[in-house]
């Protein structure tokens, strides 16, 4: 084979910059960190990187709902817990008024009682978080138990209980994603859970000033039953919140997860890098050392005398 | 031998080699001139003579009449020049595309935190922490942002893909007007080649600049060349001929009405003008790229905004705002330029009339927000009353290729661009190492050696220094027939 110098030359040029290319490679991989910077470089792992990126977005949000869901779940059980207390402490009232030694004077003064805790339970009921009612329902924003006073003798006299006037009656579930394809509904009828309970409280306000006895009796079996409307709701809302604990569980982990696959995918192995940066170094010295002996070699012309 | 005809032998022996000698000084001088072929004396001996000998009965014999240079040979074999421009060709095609490519992968930058991607996951994600608590105003306000920076996201790449599209235009018609330039120089270098191979010596100077000529040729434009026997060249290129002799027929760079008054290139003399298909040269790539790479993430990015504006509207028309009004629609766009004019619809004034609820008057209900977060990944509407109507083939181009996520869709189409510019890239890097053993092959032709002509130039010395003294010892011979003959008796 004839060899020319343009070819000697030509060759150590391309070895050099080839050398410097890889070189190059590897210094942009140790400085950014990542195993690549466009999609070109790594078409089918850029594609994965892609749908990891959105899982975790989507995963993100479902974390951030499960949070806001479980503080307002937390409210709500906070108003049942609450308003069960008034229910057994209304129950209590109710049988001291059913005792036989008591004169009317003593049960109007429960009566009193009882009123008072009526006001506090359509407070319960009307229980806001975050500066919404949680019990009414899609309509936030409306107060879900309104009171129309009716007495003339006592405008102060709540007498009627009304549940979302004019509005849609039925239960408005709010359900929220904790993953994919997995809802869960985060409030809790205010219809069935307090309106027995509201309608019970008057009701014993009014047969204990009524002196009826034979009322309270009956009024004494609802409030029971009002007590076991709060109770059921109050533990289907906490097996919610058990749900929804271990949901919250389920997507941390996945979250902890997809982190590290994407750095799997996306970082690069520092250790491996620094050793092979260090390698290509003494590739590139040694392409540069040989290029320049075979360059500066004399010739037959400068030998020649 | 006639007495002085050894002194015109010497003479002619001292000629040639000089003449050798300066063909040696011209390669060492050219050694690195880029086109230059190594050229080399070819010496012939001169025809012998008949001469009166008396060494042999015939009284009769042929001596050679010494040396002379015949002719300058060039190196160079039209074999390797043919595949090294056809490498050549399809190398600058695929170097083009690379870097074009990578333009447009730098201006799209996908998989940069801002990317189409990124901006579309938050808009979708918006639309769930909406859902969460659909009666927060701050969340309204924070989706109706995202909506807004992914219309841009979406504006901003298409707008850059067709300022590409226009520079490389541009860039389209330089080259056509550099072809025709080089296609009417080879014209010319043919004529003066024709005119000097008529009076018989080798035109090797005008022979090299053709051929670097045609190397250039070949980078822009694939061609055929082929070296008639009166030492013109014919260029022709898709069965046209671009050059015959001294005659040049001229391309032309032409608006094409059928794509968007982008440049074609056709022949001029066509009057139909129909765009040809170059397969090879940096126009082939610069055409590739532009009018089917880039067309498609055009049409892809496109169909994404298509899919979603109208997956997204349908919804939210089936919708309640915060104040219990009916959804309109959300997004609108120009046809055919979706993500060039993609936008918030400027109905939508505030975050308030982001609807999402599925009943009117239900501030707490995000069924609706959550029902758009997830109409991202599939194709089908919730059952609504009245019933949504289900979209169309094109009003969702993304479910009609059978795709329902507009997430994949939109990763695929990052990936089609990776994959094009790999394949660029892969054959960029192959047919560079093509080209490269070609023009070896070439330069162990055509090349200088140094060392060679440094023996050569000793060669042709010794040579030249022998010849002076030949006509030395001739002269002496001559001197002593001439001044010391016939002196007898003086």
């Amino acid at each position: 084979m004839r060899i020319t110098n343009r070819m000697i030359v030509d060759d150590s040029i391309t070895k050099m910059s080839d050398s410097l290319a890889k070189l190059y490679e590897l210094q942009k991989k140790a400085s950014t960190g990542k195993k690549y910077l466009n999609a070109s470089d790594d078409p089918s792992n850029a594609a994965n990187v892609f749908t990891l990126k959105s899982t975790l977005q989507v995963s993100q949000v479902y974390e951030t709902t499960t949070l806001n869901s479980n503080d307002w779940m937390e409210a709500s059980d906070f108003a049942m817990q609450h308003a069960s207390d008034l229910a057994q402490k209304a129950i209590s009232g109710t049988m001291k008024g059913l005792s036989d030694t008591l004169g009317p004077e003593g049960r109007k003064a429960i009566a009193a009682e009882i009123d008072g805790m009526l006001k506090e339970a359509i407070d319960i009921a009307n229980t806001k978080h975050l500066d919404r009612y949680i019990f009414s329902g899609f309509t936030t924003n409306i107060v879900p138990f309104t009171t129309t006073q009716t007495d003339p003798t006592d405008p102060n006299k709540i007498t009627v209980i009304t549940y979302k006037n004019g509005l849609p009656q039925t239960f408005q579930p709010i359900r929220r994603d904790v993953g994919p394809g997995e809802t869960i509904t985060v409030n809790i009828d205010g219809r069935s859970t307090f309106e027995r309970l509201l309608q019970t409280f008057i009701n014993v306000r009014d047969a204990l000033n009524a002196n009826d006895t034979g009322a309270l009796r009956t009024e004494a079996t609802n409030l029971n039953a009002a007590l076991n409307d709060v109770t059921l709701a109050t533990t289907i809302n906490g097996s919610r919140m058990r749900t929804l604990e271990a949901a919250l569980d389920r997507i941390t982990k996945s979250n902890t997860e997809i982190k590290s696959l994407l750095s799997q995918k996306e970082e690069v192995n520092m250790a491996e890098v620094s050793a092979l940066l260090k390698n290509q170094e003494n590739i590139y010295q040694t392409v540069v050392t040989i290029s320049s002996r075979t360059q500066s070699m004399m010739n037959l012309f400068e030998s020649l005398r | 031998m006639a007495g002085f005809s050894g002194i015109q032998v010497a003479l002619q022996a001292l000629l040639s080699q000089q003449t050798a000698l300066e063909i040696t000084q011209n390669n060492v001088a050219n050694a690195n001139t880029k086109g230059y072929h190594r050229q080399e004396a070819v010496m012939k001996a001169g025809y012998p003579t008949r001469s009166m000998a008396f060494t042999n009965s015939s009284g009769q014999q042929n001596i050679g009449t010494g040396v002379f240079v015949d002719s300058i040979r060039r190196f160079s074999l039209d074999f390797y020049d043919v595949r090294y421009r056809n490498q050549q060709a399809d190398n600058s095609k695929f170097s083009m595309m690379t870097s074009m490519l990578t333009e447009v992968e730098i201006s799209l930058s996908d998989t940069s935190s801002d990317g189409i991607a990124q901006r579309m996951d938050e808009f979708f994600a918006g639309w769930q922490t909406v859902a969460t608590d659909p009666d927060i105003v701050a969340l309204r306000d924070d989706l109706l942002e995202r909506t807004r920076s992914m219309t841009e996201a979406f504006n901003n790449r298409a707008l850059r893909l067709v300022q590409i599209q226009q520079d490389q235009d541009l860039a389209l018609t330089q080259r056509v007007d550099d072809i025709n330039k080089i296609a009417s120089q080879i014209g010319e270098l043919n004529a003066e080649i024709g005119r000097s191979q008529g009076s018989n010596t080798q035109p090797n100077s005008l022979l090299d600049e053709r051929d670097l000529v045609l190397d250039q040729l070949s980078q822009m434009i694939g061609i055929t060349s082929h070296l008639q026997d009166n030492g013109q060249v014919l260029v022709s290129m898709q069965g046209h001929a671009l050059v015959i002799g001294t005659r040049t027929f001229q391309l032309e760079a032409t608006p094409d009405p059928a794509n968007n008054n982008m440049v074609k290139v056709n022949w001029a003399d066509d009057p139909a003008k129909p765009a040809l298909e170059i397969q090879n040269g940096e126009v082939a790539g610069i055409l590739y790229t532009r009018d089917v790479v880039m067309e498609n993430q055009k049409k892809l990015l496109n169909d994404t905004v298509v899919s979603m504006m109208n997956r997204v509207n349908a919804l939210h028309r089936s919708g309640f705002d915060l104040d219990g009004n009916a959804g309109v629609d959300l997004f609108v766009a120009t046809a055919g330029q979706e993500a060039l004019s993609f936008a918030v619809n400027p109905a939508v004034t505030s975050s308030r009339m982001l609807a999402a609820a599925t009943e009117t008057n239900a501030q707490g209900d995000g069924n609706n927000a959550l029902a758009i977060s997830a109409i991202m990944n599939s194709a089908t509407f919730p059952t609504r009353i009245p019933p949504i109507t289900p979209l169309t083939a094109a009003e969702d181009p993304v479910f009609a290729t059978g795709e329902p996520s507009i997430r994949h869709f939109n990763s695929s189409r990052v990936t089609s661009l990776a994959l094009e510019i790999r394949h660029a890239k892969v054959g960029a890097s192959d047919s560079e190492n093509l080209m490269k053993a070609m023009d070896e092959q070439r330069e162990q032709v055509a090349g200088v050696n140094l060392d060679e002509e440094a023996a050569n130039m000793v060669k042709y010395q010794r040579a030249y220094q022998a010849a002076v003294r030949l006509m030395n010892t001739f002269d002496e011979m001559l001197d002593k027939i001439v001044n010391e003959l016939g002196l007898a008796g003086r």
